[in-house]
């Protein structure tokens, strides 16, 4: 049970969360025309050994997206932020 | 004159079900006079204060307390929006800094009480709702059956919680039929 | 066997109806199922898995691998039920499973003697040739081999009870509630944490309920108890156990409120599933003892030497008369001693050469005849044991002399103890080998919030356990904030041989070749023997897991609880390492089974998932519509009239809109209020079209992308005011359009100064549609809505009555049509104020299956073309795409591969004949053979009653270039092929001039 430190909310369970994306890939500016960045932001994903950075959106609460640090080795969970907080 | 009804209009049939002996657990429903959403962005405390203010409101800043003034209820539901209650109508404070949002028909109030309310709202939602956790003025939002909901404790052993109308039933069914174990009791509604 | 005059924790008052098969049981209150079996004489209680082996009880646990029924019949029948921690009760009636025609005469037991061909591997090697067409004859095979191999009956009737599910919060859990278990809760307790202490059984005080009644543990507990329930902070939990650990301090606990009476009373529920988030844990499971291996140790009549004494002193069954007692460690002498004491012969039987002058001392007293260096090697008897062939041993268990033939009728054995680590190793991996005590102990470290104590942590003396136990509740309180004063210590009270006392690490009695004489076994339950180790070792299996599949060990209902240890120390053996280099399988959740049922909790029949309803919905069930599920919404479906079947009423429906006017409930559309200075800017990235132009009083459809260029969503949005917008969506999308716009204004788009609010429940919506709709609308509203003053695409503001409602217009069905958008509270209102004005224009309901002939009709997409594979391209919609601005997917939907011409693309299908094609159907050319993929699918089908003949809607590749081609259309599930000619998917009315008229 993953258990996430909402900070509007407080501690809640991973049932009222769903899960979003790597919150490592940056969206390119609107008028970016090349398809490669796109690319990079749709499909290419690292896979960590470790801590990744994650969006959660607390979808049966604040309906706020998260950033989450989650361990993917240890399954721990360390920090957790308001995504419009966080410079991307 | 129409009728405004509730989406739980069907359900708060008076009477006494589940196991004998005391309830444990009254339900019941209430009407909401007026619901709207205000929200804003940088800046949004300053732009919601006069509002507030003329509400007789402060904004507390807490996500778990309500802000409370006669008839009227605020909630501070996300770092930009606030939820309030009784208030009438908002409209006329949407300004560029500011938008307003009537929601007066999109929940429906159930009411819940009982020794057993707290024991009823653990089973059926992830959050601590022991007295020490869970305070008469606070409020959760939280999970119900998968439906998003806000629990608002407004007694030791009482609680508003406010549902989508379209989930009211389902949500309604779920208290019900959990309810049964510890004697229910529903009550005319308000 | 047989049951005692005095002692015991039973309940003499308190006789119970118990029946086993055909026998009536004489149990009293406290009875578990398999005491009420010993006192009733009962030693047959079932057929083992692979072999029908006879098998009776064998441990007083819940490791129980032998004595395993069914329980209860009709809806409350339950199979695989672990007698030794069946609570009797009256009215009990258990069945013995796996044999058939009887217990007795078992059919099956033939397998015994086929055993050389059920042995390691047997699944993987004989599903394999050597005949033609094996695989079939081998799936025959196996639905006989199947049936013969398995466990209990399951019930095909609903479970008639209810289940709970219930979160909890708390500083300390504590696993266990024994010596350990109960210190731990005194430290904590007392330090004034908010603590659980849970016990799996109905009584606390674990190992202490196997002494005699009023021994000095009995005192221990009660007063430890009384003090524990004098506080406020420590709730106590029985009949539950804790089953998983996982991550987040999160412990699944199943607690069995009712299991141990008939049924449930007065609207109880029968299991409630708790998950407890707690700080900090201690887990205080104590140790289970370990099996010997020798020939015929499954036979009824071998039994662990610590049930024995349990079924002794906790309810008064004297399990047998003559004893013999094999063990490895000094915790058997006080079972054969309190066996003696009780009136049986007990010949004890000690591996080690030179056991200690005070254990041995202890047995004499009892007149126990103590026989050192000696093992049994075999056990003997058909359905149960009648000998015990005793041989001299040396110290790795290996005979030495010839055996010799003792009558027995009950060989109680003890090979030390197991640790029960698994919450820990479920939570932090392997455990760790400790030499001294020959156990696999929790590996503790700073920082883990779960930690051992007691005999599940190998303490060394009751003193210790107690020590540990208190220490383990103290830390875990201070940790979490409550440093207050622990008190004093509990006093240890006096204890026979404690635990592994003495421990030698031998475990198999074998022939001096190292053979075993006759089956010896390791797992009980799974039917695997020693020579199954053996053989797998032989075939070259190193790793303890891969042996554990190979050989199904520890892959029981049991998991392994006995058989671990004495597996793992035969493969050490053969591979000349020691345990702690072979390692262990791992530990998974649950420690023992659990009831489907509980983890289901309520969420099943009607709460099977949450379900959404329209504000009109009661009108619809009321006036005899039949509804339908579209995602979690219930809707109405059609509204037979008289006897009417589906395709009877939409057909009717369809054309009654055609022909004069119809009205649907369409509630459920997705409907979003997007607001602020910014809101234009926000709709003109998220759709492919542009909307900086869109005037107050306007509307627009639009089409959104997902990122990586195939369509998400489409739907038309509403300009309600300066920055005030009104989104609609469709039913299925909504909430992932909502999800996916708040994700972009608060993560790429912070500086948009927009909200995204779902109104979908603020309002009711109605769609009218048909010739006659501006008619009806303009009698019952004060709307002007001629043509001139609101064209299509247009909104306005009416009252309905009293009833501020907005009026769009906007078409689906392709007549002219209105949107009502009305307040929730008001929606039926307005229905039925509809209903009662429409009777002169003969206004009637229409359904989701008309209103999707309708659609289809046009040649609108909906979801079953919106289905995530799609492009605008594809689906003729690339014309709303704005060139003069940057969208969502605006980029990658420009990719090579979907701009490939050959892309499948929207077509009309004409399909000729009477029957119409199934969604789902693959298209052909007409030429070929009909294999693979085709050239496309049929998407949405309908009969249109515009064109009286069936049609649909596919993708085809390279459709715009195939019109007027006759293709197949072939559906492989019903083995149908029809005809249908390629048209364009506008079939109906293509200008559109009934829907602007």
């Amino acid at each position: 049970m993953i258990r996430i430190n909402c900070p509007v909310c407080g501690l809640r369970n991973e049932t009222e969360f769903t899960y979003g994306a790597d919150a490592n890939v940056q969206r390119p500016e609107m008028g970016e025309e090349d398809t490669q960045p796109w690319v990079d932001y749709v499909f290419n994903r690292e896979n960590p050994r470790g801590w990744h950075r994650e969006y959660w959106h607390h979808a049966q609460g604040c309906r706020q997206w998260l950033v989450l640090e989650r361990n993917t080795l240890t399954h721990e969970i360390g920090s957790c932020q308001l995504a419009r907080g966080v410079e991307a | 004159m129409a009728e405004m009804l509730s989406p739980l209009h069907t359900k708060a049939v008076p009477g006494r079900y589940g196991a004998a002996g005391n309830a444990g657990v009254t339900l019941s429903t209430r009407p909401i006079a007026n619901l709207w959403q205000i929200a804003g962005w940088q800046g949004f405390g300053d732009a919601a204060a006069p509002v507030l203010a003329a509400l007789g409101l402060t904004d507390g800043g807490s996500y778990r307390r309500s802000e409370q003034s006669g008839e009227v209820t605020a909630w501070r539901i996300a770092p930009d929006k606030i939820l309030i209650e009784g208030a009438g109508d908002l409209s006329a404070h949407t300004s560029d800094d500011l938008v307003t949002l009537d929601l007066g028909h999109a929940r429906a109030a159930i009411t819940l009480s009982g020794p057993a309310a707290r024991d009823l709202l653990m089973q059926l939602s992830a959050v601590d709702c022991t007295p020490s956790a869970f305070g008469l003025g606070e409020f959760m939002q939280t999970g119900i059956h998968h439906v998003g909901v806000l629990i608002q404790c407004t007694g030791p052993d009482n609680f508003d919680v406010l549902v989508p109308g379209t989930w009211a039933e389902t949500v309604w069914e779920v208290l019900h039929d959990n309810a049964l174990p510890h004697g229910l009791n529903i009550d005319e509604a308000a | 066997m047989k049951r005692l005059p005095t002692g015991g924790r039973i309940d003499r008052t308190a006789p119970l109806k118990v029946r086993f098969d055909s026998q009536d049981l004489p149990a009293f209150q406290g009875d578990t199922l398999s005491s009420a079996m010993l006192a009733g004489g009962v030693s047959l209680v079932g057929r083992s898995f692979k072999y029908h082996r006879p098998r009776g009880i064998y441990s007083a646990g819940v490791e129980e691998p032998g004595a395993i029924v069914h329980l209860r019949d009709g809806n409350r029948h339950e199979p695989n039920a672990r007698a030794t921690v069946t609570e009797a009760f009256d009215g009990l009636t258990a069945t013995s499973q796996n044999a058939w025609p009887s217990l007795g005469f078992d059919i099956g037991a033939v397998n015994n003697w086929l055993s050389p061909f059920f042995s390691a591997g047997f699944y993987y090697k004989t599903f394999i040739g050597p005949f033609k067409h094996s695989t079939k004859f081998w799936m025959t095979c196996e639905t006989f081999i199947r049936k013969a191999a398995g466990m209990g009956r399951a019930t095909y009737l609903d479970d008639p009870d209810h289940y709970e599910k219930c979160n909890a919060f708390c500083d300390v859990l504590v696993i266990g509630g024994g010596v350990a278990g109960l210190s731990a809760a005194l430290a904590a307790g007392r330090a004034g944490a908010q603590v659980m202490l849970v016990e799996q059984d109905v009584d606390l005080g674990g190992a202490v309920l196997s002494d005699p009644v009023s021994s000095d543990g009995d005192s221990w507990v009660a007063s430890a108890l009384s003090e524990l329930e004098a506080l406020n902070n420590v709730r106590i939990l029985t009949r539950t156990t804790a089953f998983g650990a996982y991550d987040g301090d999160a412990y699944g606990l199943i607690e069995r409120v009712s299991d141990h009476i008939k049924a449930p009373e007065n609207h109880q529920v029968r299991q409630r599933y708790w998950l407890v988030h707690a700080k900090r844990a201690v887990m205080a499971t104590g140790a289970i003892e370990r099996p010997l291996v020798f020939g015929g140790n499954d036979l009824p009549g071998v039994m662990l030497a610590g049930a024995t004494r349990t079924y002794l002193n906790r309810y008064a069954v004297l399990a047998a008369e003559n004893v013999v007692v094999a063990t490895n460690n000094d915790s058997a002498y006080q079972v054969a001693t309190d066996l003696a004491r009780a009136g049986a012969q007990v010949l004890l039987a000690d591996m080690r050469p030179d056991p200690s002058e005070e254990v041995v001392k202890l047995a004499q007293q009892a007149d126990v005849t103590v026989m050192p260096a000696h093992g049994v090697i075999q056990a003997r008897g058909g359905k149960k044991v009648t000998y015990a062939m005793l041989v001299p041993v040396d110290v790795t268990g290996r005979a030495q002399g010839s055996p010799q033939k003792f009558e027995a009728d009950l060989i109680a054995v003890s090979g030390g103890w197991t640790p029960v680590v698994h919450l820990w190793s479920q939570r932090y991996g392997k455990p760790v080998y400790q030499e001294d005590s020959a156990c696999f102990v929790p590996d503790a470290q700073e920082g883990q919030t779960l930690q051992g104590a007691g005999t599940a942590a190998a303490a060394e003396s009751l003193a210790d356990v107690i020590a540990q136990g208190f220490a383990r509740g103290a830390e875990a309180a201070t940790a979490v904030g409550h440093p207050d004063s622990v008190g004093i210590i509990p006093d240890a009270f006096a204890t026979g041989p404690f635990w592994q006392q003495g421990l030698h690490p031998a475990w198999a009695v074998l022939t001096p070749q190292g053979k075993t004489q006759g089956k010896a076994f390791v797992d009980f339950q799974h039917d695997v023997k020693i020579s199954d180790i053996d053989q797998a070792h032989l075939e070259g299996y190193v790793s303890v897991e891969h042996l554990k599949r190979y050989t199904t060990l520890g892959m029981a209902t049991d998991q392994g609880k006995l058989a671990n240890v004495n597996a793992l120390s035969r493969m050490a053996e053969l591979r000349g390492k020691d345990i702690p280099e072979v390692g262990t399988t791992t530990f998974r959740p649950p420690f023992t089974p659990i009831s489907v049922g509980a983890i289901v909790g309520h969420e099943h029949g009607r709460h099977f998932r949450p379900t959404r309803l329209s504000p009109i919905h009661h009108w619809h069930v009321e006036n005899g519509a039949k509804m339908t599920e579209a995602g979690a919404w219930i809707r109405p479906w059609y509204y037979p009239q008289g006897t009417e079947d589906l395709t009877a009423a939409y057909i009717r429906e369809a054309t009654h809109v055609r022909e004069h006017v119809g009205m649907v409930d369409v509630s459920t559309l997705g409907k979003i209020a997007v607001q602020g200075p910014d809101a234009a800017e926000f709709l003109n990235r998220i759709y492919v079209n542009g909307w900086k132009t869109l005037a107050v009083g306007r509307l627009r459809y639009g089409v959104m992308l997902r990122e990586d260029g195939f369509v998400m969503d489409d739907g038309a949005t509403a300009r309600l005011g300066e920055h005030d917008y009104f989104m609609s969506t469709t039913t299925a999308n909504a909430a992932k359009v909502l999800a996916f716009a708040e994700h972009l204004l608060q993560t790429a788009w912070k500086d948009l100064r927009v909200h995204v609010t779902t109104v979908t429940d603020q309002w009711a919506a109605i769609a009218v549609a048909g010739s006659k709709a501006r008619a009806l609308l303009t009698q019952v509203s004060d709307a002007d809505l001629s043509r001139e003053t609101l064209p299509n695409n247009h909104w306005t503001t009416a009252r309905i009555g009293d009833v501020d409602i907005r009026i769009h217009r906007m078409s689906y069905s392709g007549e002219l049509a209105y949107e009502l958008y009305i307040p929730a509270g008001f929606g039926r209102h307005v229905w039925e104020t509809l209903y009662a004005a429409g009777s002169e224009f003969d206004l009637r309901p229409y359904g989701t299956e008309s209103m999707g002939a309708l659609r289809i009709e046009k040649g609108h997409v909906a979801g079953p073309e919106l289905e995530g594979r799609t492009t605008m391209k594809d689906l003729g919609l690339e014309g709303f795409a704005s060139s003069k601005k940057p969208f969502v997917g605006s980029v990658l939907r420009k990719r090579e591969v979907l701009e490939d011409p050959a892309r499948p693309t929207l077509v009309g299908l004409e399909v000729e004949g009477d029957t119409g094609a199934k969604p789902g159907s693959l298209l052909f050319s007409l030429a070929g053979e009909a294999k693979g993929h085709g050239d496309g699918w049929v998407s949405s089908t309908t009969y249109s009653p515009a064109l009286g003949k069936n049609i649909a809607m596919g993708l085809l590749k390279n459709g715009k270039d195939r019109k007027g081609e006759v293709i197949r259309i072939v559906n492989f599930v019903g083995d149908q092929t029809l005809k249908a000619k390629v048209v364009s998917h506008h079939f109906f009315d293509p200008e559109g001039e009934r829907q602007n008229g």
